[in-house]
């Protein structure tokens, strides 16, 4: 009897709703409006260091390079994947999380044993303020999606999220700025690990602040 | 034999499944039949989930139903028609199978295991109640357990409600629910070998 009266308040005078985007064309979005909006700045502030493709030509460096920018295009993915029920990306949750892991584990390698000789050729001022500004665009882009989300797995969405925002423009100062592995760390992942924090907290307080209306 | 029967299955979920999509994406319209005719057809599928994970709570299971369908409705713009409705449906279940376990602190006694089955819905959710199963093990506890499970857990009195209409402290019947469910699930798991 409740039932028959839950289905008839339910479909009774039903209105039609816009169904949101689909998960990957408002991935896209976002990945073209994030680039769009961080390369010229990158570009600005100097672009990529000299001699980077010779760089590139160390397996180890290449890995790390890769694995950035992996981390950041497949977790940004699963982000906007985990904003709706029934996604089931598990195993692409675990490879994100894998990466991010997996990069920040050579960066703590190459202080003890570094790829090559240190240098400060294309030193960049600017390259923390570029990695915390950078995070906040990916940020604020990505708070633009989470209104009309109803995501079912809210710490990986949160956790990831935040990697994702923030883990691009270290894959650019990995190419952009001068090659030192304590530079790295103490100007480029500390940075993002802030940034990562700060974004997991504005995630989870705009899902707390969107979702109780909506569920 | 039993392959082709499990064919025949799979291919009955397919359908079933494009069924319940297209008449969510009608929905979606404001197509108020087509939506009826989903949520008659899904109110079944839930029941059977949500009795099977919680089996021996029938008044928790009735109200977590609800708010599995009222779930289902709020979250209906987040469906994509070219999906699979059951994943989706199954997922908004898990998430409030999930927050029921948490918000009554019995997340200890369920497996996350048990819980994450639904990301792959089961084999056949409707054949999977086990109300009766529970009911008849209920029935072989000694009465001092059984009691205190029946007023806790089926008639939703609180620990001290429960503990007063007993004459016991609240502590002495946490360890009868205890004990009950401990020899719970030895004849459960007894009778599944």
């Amino acid at each position: 009897m409740k039932e028959e009266l839950l289905i008839k308040n339910l479909t009774s005078d039903l209105k039609p709703i816009k169904p949101t985007m689909a998960p990957y064309k408002r991935y896209l979005l976002w990945c073209f409006c994030y680039l769009i909006l961080v390369l010229p700045l990158f570009y600005y502030f100097g672009a990529f260091r000299p001699e980077i493709t010779k760089d590139l030509l160390s397996p180890f460096f290449l890995l790390e390079t890769l694995l950035v920018f992996f981390c950041f295009l497949v977790g940004g993915f699963v982000c906007f994947e985990l904003l709706v029920p029934g996604s089931n990306k598990k195993f692409l949750t675990k490879l994100s999380f894998l990466s991010a892991g997996l990069f920040l584990g050579f960066a703590l390698i190459q202080v003890y044993s570094p790829v090559f000789k240190a240098h400060s050729n294309m030193m960049r001022p600017t390259c923390t303020f570029e990695i915390l500004g950078y995070s906040f665009v990916g940020l604020f882009l990505f708070a633009f999606f989470v209104k009309n989300s109803f995501p079912v797995e809210r710490r990986s969405l949160v956790a990831l999220s935040g990697i994702a925002c923030s883990i691009l423009p270290v894959g650019l100062m990995q190419l952009g700025c001068m090659y030192s592995p304590h530079h790295n760390l103490f100007h480029h992942i500390f940075p993002m690990g802030l940034s990562t924090l700060v974004a997991c907290g504005v995630i989870f307080f705009l899902l707390k602040q969107y979702l109780p209306k909506n569920r | 034999m039993s392959s082709s029967r499990g064919h025949q299955k799979d291919h009955e979920r397919a359908a079933r499944d494009r069924q319940w999509s297209q008449w969510m994406a009608q929905a979606q319209s404001g197509d108020s039949k087509a939506y009826e005719s989903l949520l008659r057809e899904v109110l079944p599928f839930l029941k059977a989930i949500i009795s099977h994970k919680l089996s021996g709570l029938p008044s928790e299971q009735e109200d977590l139903v609800q708010e599995a369908v009222i779930a289902i409705h709020k979250a209906r713009h987040t469906y994509q028609p070219e999906r699979n409705f059951t994943y989706w449906a199954s997922a908004i279940v898990r998430y409030k199978l999930v927050d029921f376990y948490r918000r009554n602190g019995i997340r200890k006694t369920v497996s996350l295991e048990q819980i994450n089955d639904f990301s792959v819905p089961p084999e056949d959710p409707f054949e999977v109640n086990k109300t009766e199963k529970i009911e008849k093990a209920l029935d072989l506890l000694p009465d001092d357990q059984r009691e205190a499970v029946r007023m806790t857990k089926l008639q939703g009195l609180s620990t001290t409600e429960a503990a007063n209409k007993m004459g016991i402290s609240s502590g002495a019947l946490r360890v009868r629910i205890h004990r009950a469910y401990e020899k719970l699930r030895q004849i459960l798991s007894e009778e599944s070998s």
